[in-house]
């Protein structure tokens, strides 16, 4: 007998037994989550056309991509965001009397990760968009999905960060803007600005603005405060006022917090950006946003606002039954009576081996 | 572990005496047992593990510590990206290009080879500047690689300048300085970030930013 060959290619991953199960349902119960939201699912293909993505993608996704050519020499890209590829199915087949229309999916993706580091496990992605309306009633459903899909998951201690794209883009919209910001660098944050001829009191004010992290009256006594922000600016910060409320309204005032440093790290988000966070948690457990140009790059014009959920991350910080409540059927009976009897456990709810 | 206590790593070595001694100042001693490599403040603010320097940035950007006290050249090289919350008052140094005294640098053929512990940023460093380099890792006694004829320069921290005097090295460029920083997992900053800025005040009193 052949040695076990027990490598396993960096980036992939599989589950088990137990693991499988318990996995298996999360995505049912999101799945059902999305199901009494009217969220209909959708599937994503499994490779695309790299040159779709192109324009849109940063070395990061460049370097993390696997790509292929197909027999006809096509330059490939296998699924490693689910958003993107979303993106370009609903912009190929949407027409403007379908929206709004809201879609859900539970996909597997891949991409590189170094061989060192294995905090990234995104390999599996469930996730939701509300394609058509525009707003912060629109960006406050997004949320609340989440809420939602969280309770129902058990993850009630899930607090959810919510900032603004817009501050950014009304600063100077930069991606080394956006990363610092994102990365909380105020020296490097208040230089950029500078760099944009930005004079010092807005750029302290900006600077104390994008550092805020807290609740919509703490927000109130920061902004009572500043006295250069631009019409715009002021905006953003009334449209996650709102969010907030609607939040707080149905009972997540401690599991939401608005905060201007997530500032995205696409450069397609346009609006709200918001990542969850849990306790245990090395990464954000779910990241969502509104990207109201995206799908227009693939040639049907519609604001969306979404958010995808790292599963397996979250996964490994529930506390989840180990397994199937399997009953066993008396062994020492003849395989019909023992089928008959597991038939009847079954109708009770049960769940029944021969 | 607390769970309420917030969770730091510090490294072992010199920076351990002053990240402790600065802890004590502000109010929050640490005490190890003997072999011991956790341990928890009288008010169980803190629960701090001693780890290698070099793993320190691996253990924070993996969550098992939330804060750790680290040097910059140290998280350059681990290449995670973390929140650097206060730049701590001490252990800052240069990090520097050295060679052998007298060496003619106008001989260099336009490559040169250096060896260093910091290959990431020696790398990056002469590929941004337009130097060829060829980049030869070494984990210790750096300054040993031109005496034996590794290497004619070396990339390495500098403080005082003795260990290279003493193997009749010399500076021939600052390359950039490094500064020792308290640092956060970015998902643990935000989830606890109240308690932290807490604890960065705490650690700011008296300090000038």
């Amino acid at each position: 007998m052949p040695a076990r060959d027990l490598r396993i290619p960096q980036g992939t991953e599989a589950f088990y037994l137990e693991e499988a199960y318990v996995h298996r349902r999360l995505v049912r119960t999101f799945e059902d989550v999305c199901d009494s939201w009217a969220y209909f699912p959708v599937h994503t293909p499994v490779y695309d056309y790299y040159e779709a993505y192109r324009d849109l993608v940063d070395h990061e996704w460049d370097s993390q991509s696997y790509r292929l050519v197909d027999r006809s020499g096509e330059l490939l890209v296998l699924r490693s965001d689910v958003t993107l590829f979303l993106a370009r199915q609903m912009g190929l087949v949407l027409r403007h009397e379908d929206l709004p229309i809201r879609v859900a999916y539970s996909d597997t993706i891949l991409r590189h990760e170094e061989l060192h580091d294995l905090s990234k496990n995104e390999f599996f992605q469930v996730g939701a968009e509300l394609i058509g309306p525009s707003g912060a009633d629109a960006d406050a459903e997004s949320i609340l999905l989440l809420f939602d899909a969280l309770d129902r998951w058990g993850a009630a201690d899930v607090v959810v960060h919510v900032g603004h794209r817009g501050i950014i883009g009304e600063a100077g919209d930069t991606a080394r803007l956006a990363e610092a910001v994102s990365h909380r660098r105020w020296d490097a944050v208040d230089q950029l600005l500078a760099n944009r001829s930005i004079e010092a009191p807005r750029r302290a004010e900006l600077v104390e603005l994008f550092g805020f992290i807290g609740t919509e009256a703490e927000l109130d006594g920061l902004a009572g405060r500043l006295r250069h922000l631009t019409p715009r600016e002021v905006d953003a910060v009334a449209h996650l006022r709102h969010i907030y409320r609607v939040c707080s309204d149905l009972g997540y005032t401690n599991r939401v917090r608005i905060d201007l440093s997530e500032a995205g790290s696409r450069h397609y988000h346009s609006g709200i950006v918001f990542q969850a966070y849990a306790p245990g948690a090395s990464a954000a457990i779910a990241s969502g946003g509104r990207y109201d140009g995206l799908l227009s790059h693939f040639g049907f014009d519609a604001p969306s606002v979404g958010f995808s959920v790292m599963l397996r991350r979250l996964q490994a910080l529930l506390h989840t039954p180990d397994g199937l409540p399997v009953v066993a059927t008396p062994s020492d009976a003849d395989i019909v009576t023992r089928a008959r009897a597991a038939r009847d456990m079954r109708r009770d709810g049960k769940v029944a081996s021969l | 572990m607390n769970d309420t206590a917030l969770t730091l790593a510090l490294p072992k070595g010199r920076l351990q005496e002053q990240s402790e001694a600065l802890l004590a100042e502000r109010g929050m001693p640490i005490e190890f047992e003997k072999r011991k490599l956790l341990a928890t403040d009288a008010d169980r603010r803190l629960s701090v593990m001693l780890v290698k320097n070099s793993d320190l940035p691996t253990y924070v950007h993996h969550g098992i510590a939330g804060l750790g006290i680290c040097g910059t050249d140290v998280i350059y090289e681990s290449g995670y990206s973390f929140f650097e919350l206060m730049e701590m008052p001490f252990g800052s140094t240069r990090m520097c290009l050295a060679a052998a005294k007298g060496r003619d640098h106008e001989s260099n053929s336009g490559r040169i080879r250096v060896a260093t512990k910091f290959t990431r940023f020696a790398h990056d460093y002469f590929a941004s500047h337009g130097v060829a380099a060829d980049i030869i890792r070494l984990d210790g006694s750096v300054e040993l690689a031109p005496v034996l004829g590794l290497a004619p320069y070396i990339v390495d921290l500098v403080e005082t300048g003795s260990t290279l005097r003493a193997h009749d090295l010399e500076v021939v460029e600052e390359l950039s300085t490094t500064t020792v920083v308290l640092i956060a997992n970015p998902a643990y900053y935000k989830f606890h970030y109240r308690s932290i800025d807490a604890l960065v005040d705490t650690l700011r009193g008296g300090l000038t930013r």
